[in-house]
């Protein structure tokens, strides 16, 4: 260590505001607060698509089974059901979506999974609330760099 | 100030990452002065400053799930702050070490030394001067070198630049100092 070493060490320098600190708080606040009500925003917004998406099948379904089944059969009907909309709508995207109008009218089965898909994305996004600890591998230092 | 010992400080992160607000709002006031004492060595802009002392605090906040323990917490968030001010300076040049016209890297043997020159706080506060002065490239590595107290290698991860560089520029910034000191201490003596 030199002399200058010695007195660059020392340099004077201008204090913060007092309320600086107070104010990177609550602007870190403000953040989580509008990232919590995005979350919940999406979170409301994707249930809502499921619920709406998912209704119609199951009041299509509970037309369609009989009615005087109860417990395990009607759950292994349902999904029956299900799977039964969900083969031909894997098979049409394989084919390129062409006869996308003929398929509209087992478009039920599709519109429940897609239903069930944005329910459990609604679920995730709340959990992901709950464990907001990460997991994520640190490539570097630089808090930027990832 | 309460000083933050090493496990204290572990502690605290560990605490942040877990959620916990409060433990995040203890590190922002410990490191709040020392952070803004940096970025305003190299920043002139007192409000900007403290926009990027407020920004730095944010990134780190959010990178907190991938922050790693064996990373000292004080110069990942200087790097983080330097990040901004690059970002910031990036519109114009971004380290600028231009002022170097061939003045001589070592340090002069003899001839006054800053301590001849006046006393302790007049010193100081002519080498501040000197040091608002230098480019903004040198003035970033004395702010991360001296104010942060980053090692050499830390401040080569801050500013992505090899590490040879890095004490070249510091050995060429604390040469201009030099000069300029003993230029001040010179229109002194005969001013």
């Amino acid at each position: 260590m030199d002399e200058m070493d010695h007195w660059l060490s020392q340099l004077p320098s201008k204090p913060p505001a007092e309320d600086l600190a107070g104010r990177v708080l609550s602007a870190l606040r403000a953040r989580r607060r509008r990232k919590a009500r995005l979350h919940l925003g999406a979170g409301v917004l994707l249930a809502l698509i499921g619920l709406w998406l998912i209704a119609a099948p199951l009041m299509e379904m509970v037309r369609e089974m009989a009615l005087p089944e109860s417990g395990l059969p009607l759950l292994l009907a349902a999904w029956d059901l299900l799977l039964a909309g969900v083969m031909p709508f894997w098979e049409q995207i394989l084919a390129g979506l062409a006869s996308f109008e003929g398929s509209f009218g087992a478009a039920l089965g599709y519109s429940a999974w897609l239903g069930m898909l944005a329910l459990a994305f609604a679920a995730l996004l709340s959990l992901g609330r709950l464990l907001r600890s990460g997991t994520g591998d640190w490539t570097g230092f630089n808090p930027d760099k990832e | 100030m309460v000083s933050l010992s090493q496990s204290e400080e572990r502690q605290l992160i560990d605490r942040a990452r877990r959620g916990d607000d409060q433990a995040f709002g203890q590190l922002v006031t410990y490191y709040t002065p020392q952070l803004y004492r940096i970025i305003r060595r190299v920043l002139d802009d007192t409000g900007e400053a403290e926009s990027v002392v407020q920004e730095a605090f944010l990134r780190v906040w959010q990178a907190l799930p991938r922050y790693r323990e064996d990373w000292p917490f004080f110069p990942y968030l200087a790097t983080a702050a330097m990040n901004l001010v690059r970002d910031r300076w990036r519109r114009d040049r971004w380290l600028d070490f231009g002022g170097w016209d061939g003045v001589s890297e070592e340090l002069p043997a003899s001839g006054p030394g800053p301590e001849e020159l006046a006393e302790q706080t007049e010193t100081l506060q002519a080498l501040a001067q000197a040091v608002a002065g230098l480019p903004e490239g040198y003035r970033t590595v004395i702010a991360l070198r001296y104010d942060a107290g980053l090692a050499y290698q830390q401040i080569a991860e801050a500013l992505d630049l090899p590490l040879n560089t890095v004490r070249t520029h510091l050995r060429r910034a604390k040469a201009l100092l030099q000069e300029d000191l003993q230029r001040r201490f010179e229109e002194r003596e005969h001013g």
